[in-house]
């Protein structure tokens, strides 16, 4: 009885583990999407803007103290959307996409500025959510690259196989490409399956 | 090797016997050897050459930059660079042409020295 009484009194007082998360991978793999998920879910609130345009997100976002409760353990999470990591950015993808030249270059600059930014990040992260977008080849040198850098710091990793609302989508591909690290198959714009990927949040971040 | 006469220059290939009885152009026979020229075969292998040689050198891992600036809006990311160094080198389109910012490499050492003391 004492005991009972003394652990609750421990739990009451105790503070609610923090981790600092960040949200990687290439463009348009549904980053800010699932970043706007997550916030949703458990804050009501957004992240940020989206967009079918590569390099939508370029600079890093940053949301504190999001509280997440799955498998009966609460994490409370700074979640950071990170710009896209590509190893080429060249205005002309963007100007297809419409955009006039002298914009397209700045977008182009300030995306290459944003990926040197989301690395600067890492140092300060205790874990990573990494995204991939399901209906591409998952073995892409910015993917690989990644990984074998977490892995060197020991960051804790979670892959996000996004996109699976889409036919061509598949997981399994990303799980057998990375079988070291949990993929959890998610449609981040549908919401299907983030359960399963709070879940593991909690597991691997808690 | 050709043989060069040197009072008229004219060359001569390699055993060639008409040199025997003196330069048949001059009548001189003092002979030097000179290193094969192969104009013909070097424009070949130029031409063959050039565009490979136009081609740009891709930024790989072992690159020295980290970033490279191609032209105004296009630019390649060495992600394995960004990664695992803390400064930025950023090379040129040319190959060999580097920039280096040390401004932000000495307040990045400003700032861990400053970290270190208050340890």
């Amino acid at each position: 009885m004492v005991i009972n009484l003394f652990s609750w009194v421990k739990r009451l007082f105790k503070k609610k583990k923090k981790a600092k998360i960040g949200i990687y991978g290439p463009p348009n793999a549904g980053k800010t999407t699932l970043a706007n998920r997550i916030v949703r879910d458990w804050s009501g609130d957004a992240m940020g803007p989206v967009s079918h345009i590569p390099h939508e997100t370029r600079r890093a976002r940053r949301r504190e103290d999001v509280i997440i409760e799955a498998n009966g353990t609460t994490v409370m999470l700074d979640i950071i959307d990170t710009p896209g990591l590509a190893t080429k950015i060249d205005f002309h993808g963007f100007m297809a996409c419409g955009m006039e030249e002298e914009e397209a270059k700045r977008r182009a600059k300030e995306a290459t500025e944003g990926v040197i930014e989301a690395v600067k990040w890492l140092e300060d992260l205790d874990g990573v959510i990494l995204v991939m977008d399901a209906t591409e080849d998952p073995f892409t040198q910015v993917n690989v690259t990644v990984i074998g850098n977490m892995e060197a710091r020991n960051l804790p990793l979670v892959i996000a196989a996004n996109k699976i609302d889409m036919q061509t989508a598949s997981p399994a591909r990303i799980r057998g490409a990375f079988p070291q690290h949990p993929t959890i198959p998610i449609s981040a714009l549908e919401g299907i399956n983030t359960d399963q990927l709070y879940k593991e949040i909690a597991k691997r971040f808690g | 090797m050709p043989h060069q006469c040197t009072k008229c220059h004219a060359i001569y290939q390699e055993g060639s016997t008409v040199i025997l009885n003196g330069c048949p152009k001059c009548g001189n026979n003092k002979f030097e050897y000179i290193k094969e020229r192969k104009d013909k075969v070097d424009i070949d292998n130029i031409i063959q050459e050039a565009p490979a040689t136009k081609k740009r050198r891709k930024i790989t891992p072992e690159s020295v930059e980290s970033v490279r600036i191609v032209s105004s809006g296009e630019y390649e990311l060495n992600l394995d660079s960004l990664l695992k160094r803390d400064d930025i080198v950023f090379g040129l389109k040319n190959e060999g042409e580097y920039i280096v910012p040390l401004t932000t490499i000495f307040d990045q050492h400003k700032k861990k020295k400053t970290i270190e003391k208050k340890k």
